[in-house]
């Protein structure tokens, strides 16, 4: 698993690639939830060159959205593939979070 | 070992040096032994040539010398019978003789003259007629067509120097009374012009070449005596021979003519060769030649050096058998063999014993290594006190004493990670066991035997843990008479934490179950996932969540009713295999207010409905393959089901799905539970 993390018009944009998995997903957890702590409020997720999850990293995703409860914060997912698509419907992830089909989409939507 | 080598090693060095020096010495001396004995025999005959020269010089001097003597008293006699006749003369022109009575009074007193070995004057005149001779033989008799032994006309050679140069010298050979050589007879003959006669007298000096002949022949005699000393080799030597090829001077052939010898190898005129090799200026005539032991055996090669004598015209010759040069050689080497032999064994004894020494450290050395090993490190201290001791005995500046200080080193560090080894262990072990005992606690907490056979149904169910303990959950147990409840659950993640999670789903999965039966009296899948669901968001800081599949079988109706959290959708096996229709439901633990679906279905008699984990579907093979739903039902198809229990269809699949991923460790808990009606 790789992460990259740049800004765009105020938006933190995180780009994973890989699996992530019960191997990656500590080193992942650990950034996402820093970036919270940090006071970023706008989070995209961009999963375009992701090619697994495993429920270890669907659960950080719910503990993510417990830290942003009570801010105006928000996390949002863009470019995600079939796969990952099914495993998020599975846990009727895009009630919580808003899914969009890229990056760009994703921050036009400015949340 | 070790040692035996470094012995071999010594020996074999020892003996190549050695027979690299004996080659190398050998052929240098043989080279110089060579050119040496060469230089010295043509030195040598140089040597004898200028002996022979200076011998002979002095005996031309001594020759010269008497012949002088001769020639000085031939002179003065003649000289005063010259006088003696020319008193006559002046009596005759005082005219107190007549010129003819002068005359014959002259000739007759001279008749009477003798001096040193009754040697006398003759007096011839211009006529060739003898005037006065003690011989009556020849007084007065014409000795015109005398001649000596060798055919000169001595009278007419006399007259001839008297008219041609007044005075000279003139030899002549007579044979001797009682010789038979001949001798040669000195002549000083004086022109007397007054009366026109030829005044003469002679001495034979056969002496002098006598004399000349003796020291002649014993400077030959000495010659011997030398060429006896001069040896080259066993059996080399110097010979002398002539032009007539006579061999003055030879060991073996002294005396011989040699001048129609041919060499039997070559094929050559042998005297003839040696001849042609004195003018070579100092090079050798390289042939075949026997030896006196082996005679007529041409076999050994032989150079012969030549100088000629000119003088005499003698040819000094030395003659080398090349093979006996080669015997010093022959005796260095031996010598040299011995000593090598000498130095080899003294070198191996002491390279036994520093060897020995060396090896000795070594095998110690091993000998606390192997301890090392044997005693599984207990002996360490004992170890380290024994290397201390031999570093103490050897030094530290060898290579031994720099690995046994290595190894000391090494023991050291050993003995550190031992004891920080021992402490992680002992914590390890601790954890180890406490696992165990988790593990223990865990598989109590899962129903036992794990499979139930009753009339109606059969239910088996197998956990397979990634680690020893895991996550993956299910349960059978009847609710009441008639109806038969059983579920699969996943928690989210593995290892002991999952392991946590799942007996907590466990705990209150049964309070749930025990207190929806005590106040609703009613069995509902979703109230049960709900109000699991419910107790599982409490607490959960870690947001641990559990997919689940839970079903309730009705043994009246045949009808199943299930409710679904998030899990995999199970298969329903009868004619054809396929999955249960999908229902809504997130993993529990995530949203305390989600509220559960549930769905009911009609089991036909002999279905068989398949409860798993994602531990199957999910597990790889090496190239990261899933082996994925299509699989799973693939293995089934493959199985005969009917005339075989649900124990052995799960033992089947989950054989399948360890020979899919063979290559990999397995990745995730495997759980599967299967339900059949009969």
């Amino acid at each position: 698993m790789e992460i990259t993390e740049y800004v765009k018009d105020d938006i933190k944009i995180m780009s994973v690639s890989g699996k992530l998995n019960a191997a990656s997903a500590e080193a992942f957890e650990s950034k996402l939830l820093n970036n919270i702590a940090n006071g970023e409020k706008k989070i995209i997720l961009d999963f375009k060159k992701l090619d697994f999850i495993s429920s270890r990293g669907i659960r950080i995703f719910y503990k993510a959205f417990e830290k942003m409860q009570g801010s105006d914060g928000k996390i949002v997912f863009a470019g995600i593939n079939q796969d990952i698509k099914k495993v998020f419907e599975l846990v009727e992830l895009e009630n919580d979070f808003p899914i969009f089909k890229d990056v760009d989409l994703a921050v036009q939507s400015a949340f | 070992m070790l040692k035996t080598k470094i012995i071999l090693l010594i020996i074999l060095i020892l003996l190549l040096s050695s027979i690299g020096i004996m080659i190398f010495t050998s052929l240098e001396i043989k080279n110089s032994i060579h050119t040496l004995t060469e230089t010295n025999s043509l030195n040598n005959i140089n040597l004898i040539k200028l002996n022979i020269e200076n011998e002979y010089k002095s005996i031309l001097f001594q020759k010269e010398y008497a012949l002088n003597r001769y020639k000085e008293q031939l002179k003065n006699v003649t000289n005063l019978t010259v006088q003696h006749i020319n008193s006559f003369w002046e009596l005759y022109k005082k005219g107190k003789y007549s010129e003819s009575t002068a005359k014959q009074l002259a000739a007759e007193s001279l008749r009477n003259f003798r001096y040193g070995n009754n040697d006398y004057f003759f007096v011839y005149d211009l006529n060739l007629v003898n005037v006065s001779h003690p011989d009556n033989n020849i007084y007065k008799h014409n000795l015109e067509n005398y001649q000596d032994v060798k055919g000169n006309f001595v009278i007419r050679e006399m007259k001839k120097l008297a008219i041609n140069s007044d005075t000279g010298y003139l030899s002549f050979w007579y044979i001797k009374l009682g010789d038979t050589e001949p001798a040669e007879k000195l002549s000083y003959i004086v022109s007397y012009k007054n009366w026109g006669w030829i005044v003469g007298t002679g001495v034979y000096i056969d002496d002098v070449k006598k004399d000349y002949d003796k020291r002649l022949k014993s400077v030959m005699e000495e010659l011997k005596e030398t060429f006896s000393n001069l040896k080259i080799g066993k059996n080399g030597y110097f010979f002398l021979f002539d032009e007539a090829k006579n061999l003055l001077i030879h060991p073996y052939n002294q005396g011989k003519n040699f001048s129609e010898f041919i060499n039997p190898v070559s094929g050559e005129n042998h005297i003839n060769e040696l001849i042609k090799a004195a003018e070579t200026n100092g090079k050798p005539y390289i042939y075949f030649w026997d030896k006196p032991e082996q005679q007529g055996k041409f076999e050994y090669l032989k150079k012969s050096y030549v100088t000629k004598f000119k003088p005499l015209n003698w040819y000094i010759a030395s003659s080398i058998y090349q093979d006996e040069l080669d015997e010093p050689i022959k005796k260095i080497l031996y010598k040299q063999i011995v000593i090598a032999l000498i130095i080899i064994s003294v070198s191996s004894l002491l390279s036994i014993l520093l060897a020995g020494r060396v090896t000795r450290s070594l095998n110690i050395l091993t000998k606390y290594a192997k301890q090392l090993s044997y005693s599984e490190f207990k002996a360490l201290t004992e170890i380290e006190t024994g290397i201390t001791e031999l570093l103490k005995k050897i030094g530290m500046k060898d290579e031994i004493g720099k690995l046994s200080n290595a190894f000391s080193f090494m023991i050291n560090s050993l003995k550190t990670h031992i004891e920080k080894l021992k402490k992680t262990t002992a914590a390890n072990e601790r954890i180890k066991s406490e696992l165990k005992i988790a593990a223990e606690i865990q598989s109590a907490m899962l129903p036992n035997p794990q499979n139930l056979i009753t009339n109606e149904f059969e239910v088996s169910a197998k956990i397979i843990p990634a680690a020893e303990i895991g996550g993956d959950l299910f349960d059978f147990f009847f609710l009441d008479k008639t109806n038969f409840f059983f579920l699969v659950g996943d928690v989210s993640d593995k290892g002991i934490p999952a392991a946590l999670f799942m007996s907590k789903t466990k705990t209150a999965l049964r309070l749930v179950v025990s207190d929806i039966f005590k106040y609703d009296n009613q069995i509902s899948p979703s109230k049960i996932l709900n109000n699991l669901n419910c107790e599982l968001v409490r607490n959960n800081e870690m947001k641990m969540f559990v997919t689940m599949f839970l079903a309730v079988y009705n043994l009246q109706t045949h009808k199943l009713s299930y409710a679904n959290a998030g899990h995999n959708l199970p298969l329903l096996i009868s004619d054809k295999i396929k999955f249960f229709q999908k229902t809504k439901g997130i993993p529990l633990g995530i949203k305390s207010t989600y509220q559960y679906v549930e769905d009911e279905i009609e089991i036909n008699k002999g279905d068989t409905i398949l409860l798993y984990t994602d531990g199957i579907t999910e597990s790889i093979n090496k190239t990261e393959k899933l082996f994925g739903d299509t699989k799973l039902i693939e293995t089934i198809e493959k199985y005969e089901l009917k005339n075989n229990s649900l124990k052995s269809l799960i033992d089947y699949i989950i054989k399948s799905v360890n020979q899919y991923s063979a290559e990999c460790s397995q990745s995730d808990d495997i759980t599967v539970l299967a339900f059949k009606t009969n």
